[in-house]
Parts: C-alpha cells; structure tokens; sequence
C-alpha cells in the first residue's frame, strides 16, 4: 500500500503565497503540481527573475535569484571575497555560487514547518530579495569585469 | 502600552525556550535580548549555538560562530569554499567576516504576523547542528592550510 503524503501545508502556504502576489498585482506563472512559480521584474540595470518555491520535505519557502551572468573561472577568488563581504551585510539570505555552471544566485528562506505564515511574512522575503537583488546584481557584474574597485564596492555595501 | 510587535517577539521567544526545554537541552536565555545560547558536541569540534528574535525586523535568527578564525593568507581560499558550500545548502548560509577571520553558520525565518511553533525550533537546531558539523572540520582544515578547495570539493561531494 502507497503512502500518500499530505501536503495540505505546502498547498494552503502556497496558494497564500499566490494570493498575496495576486494583492500586489504582480504577474507570476504558477506551477500548481510541485508549488512552483516564477517572477520578472524589470529594472534600472539588470532584470531580476525569481523562482520560488515551496519545499514540501523542508516546509520552507525558497526564493531564488539566479544572476544573469556567469563567472569565468579566473574571476572567482574575486567572487568569493566579494560574496564574503556582501553576505555579512545581509539581514536576510544571502548569495551562493555554483561552480558547476559558474553562476551567482541569491537565496532567501522563510519556514512553515508546524507554523501558519502570513501573506505580511511571503509579501516580506520577496521585498527583501527585490530590494537585495536589485542593489547588489549590477555592482557584482561590474566588480567582476574591474569596472568597480573594491572599495566602491565597500561603500556600495554601507549605504 | 506594549509594541505590539515586542508582545509578538515574546511569545515566539517563549515557543523557542519551551522547544529548548522539551529537547532537555542546558542552555542560558536572556529575556530582556531575546536570545538562547548553549553549545553542544559533535564528532570533532564542538558547535555553539545562539539563536535571537530580532523584535523590530520579526525574524527568528539563529548563528552559530565556528570555534577558530581564518588566518589571512587563507582568506582566500576559505572565502571560495564558503561560496561554494553555500551554493549546496537549501536552507541558512555560512558568512565569513573577511576582518577577523571568523566564520559564523546562520539561519532565519520570518514571523511578521505569523504562528512559529516549537516544530520549527526543534527542525532549525537540527538543520543547523548537522550543517554546521558536516562542513565545519573540513574548514577548519583550508584555514589552516591542510586542505586545498579542490580536495574540500572532492570531499564535500562524496559526503552529499
């Protein structure tokens, strides 16, 4: 005999999630079969897409910003220290590097294991990572390609 | 009369201190801050834990400082590490304070008009103990130079 999961949990965190994006008027794609969705945003510099998911084995909404370029392989001990900066400015998630593909993506998690999180806590992790996202993925491409010095980047961080 | 995010702050204090209690945990809370601290043993070195409700922000942060400092000329390659590791992780993140050396595994969740129950306390502590002790002997062993990035990977991989 099979044993089916409940994923009751994962589908209400989910289509509070939904709702919320709905609130905003923000245009997603949603994938109603693994709780997935996607998010665009346009903005000054580099575009930001998001992928958001909720993790039914964890019980933990992940929201992912893969950055839209990749790393050459000379340049990474230049990523790390910049990541390595960056991230202990974070009040949330922070920026991972993929060696596998040389990418850069930044991660923000919020829980709902045996708790009942709010539209206010789902409409939060996504304004952070906008806000994150949006501040650091064209100063990140810049440090890369040597057109921000590293002290640039430095103020960057305490502004 | 209270904040009412302060009275919120509290009671999700208070469900992190009777998740401690029920895990018979020996630990020292500060009511005034917020915060729980103890540390416990592992397989090499110990892991300390913190964990704060950050009462103006609504986030249940959770850290643990790993027991040595990176000296700076391997800053670098513990830096590279650090990127990647965290590139493997679903949940929390291992920060490196590029200043002193120190290398500090954290974990957050949001509670902004939400219910945490002590499921979630229970679940982080576990998550953060078993992440913090996967990684953090391996890189202690980069930091003093014992191990290269390319040896932490091949090593890092096979235990995944």
């Amino acid at each position: 005999m099979s044993e089916q999961k409940d994923l009751t949990l994962t589908k209400k965190t989910f289509e509070r999630l939904c709702e919320m994006l709905d609130e905003q008027k923000y245009n997603y794609s949603p994938n109603k079969e693994d709780f997935t969705l996607t998010i665009g945003f346009n903005t000054k510099d580099l575009p930001m897409d998001f992928y958001i998911r909720c993790d039914d084995a964890i019980k933990t909404v992940i929201v992912i910003s893969k950055m839209p370029f990749k790393v050459p392989e000379d340049k990474y001990y230049q990523l790390a220290y910049a990541l390595a900066l960056v991230n202990m400015s974070l009040a949330d998630g922070c920026f991972e590097f993929d060696f596998r593909d040389s990418t850069v993506s930044y991660r923000a998690t919020t829980s709902y294991l045996e708790s009942i999180i709010s539209k206010g806590a789902l409409e939060y992790i996504l304004d952070i990572s906008c806000a994150i996202v949006d501040k650091y993925n064209d100063k990140l491409f810049m440090f890369l390609n040597d057109k921000l010095t590293i002290s640039e980047l430095m103020d960057a961080i305490c502004d | 009369m209270e904040d009412k995010n302060l009275i919120q702050s509290k009671k999700v204090f208070d469900t992190l201190v009777s998740a401690m209690e029920e895990l018979n945990l020996n630990f020292g809370k500060d009511e005034e801050k917020l915060t729980v601290h103890f540390s416990m043993d592992s397989n090499d070195l110990p892991v300390s834990h913190l964990f704060t409700i950050d009462s103006e922000m609504l986030i249940a942060r959770y850290f643990s400082p790993l027991p040595f400092n990176v000296p700076n000329e391997n800053l670098p390659d513990v830096a590279l590490a650090v990127a990647i590791t965290n590139g493997f992780l679903k949940d929390g993140c291992f920060d490196l304070d590029m200043t002193s050396g120190m290398i500090i595994f954290k974990l957050t969740t949001c509670f902004q008009d939400s219910l945490i129950g002590k499921g979630y306390f229970k679940h982080a502590l576990m998550l953060a103990h078993v992440t913090v002790d996967q990684y953090n002997d391996k890189l202690q062993q980069i930091s003093e130079g014992k191990m290269s990035v390319e040896e932490y990977l091949r090593t890092v991989m096979d235990v995944k």
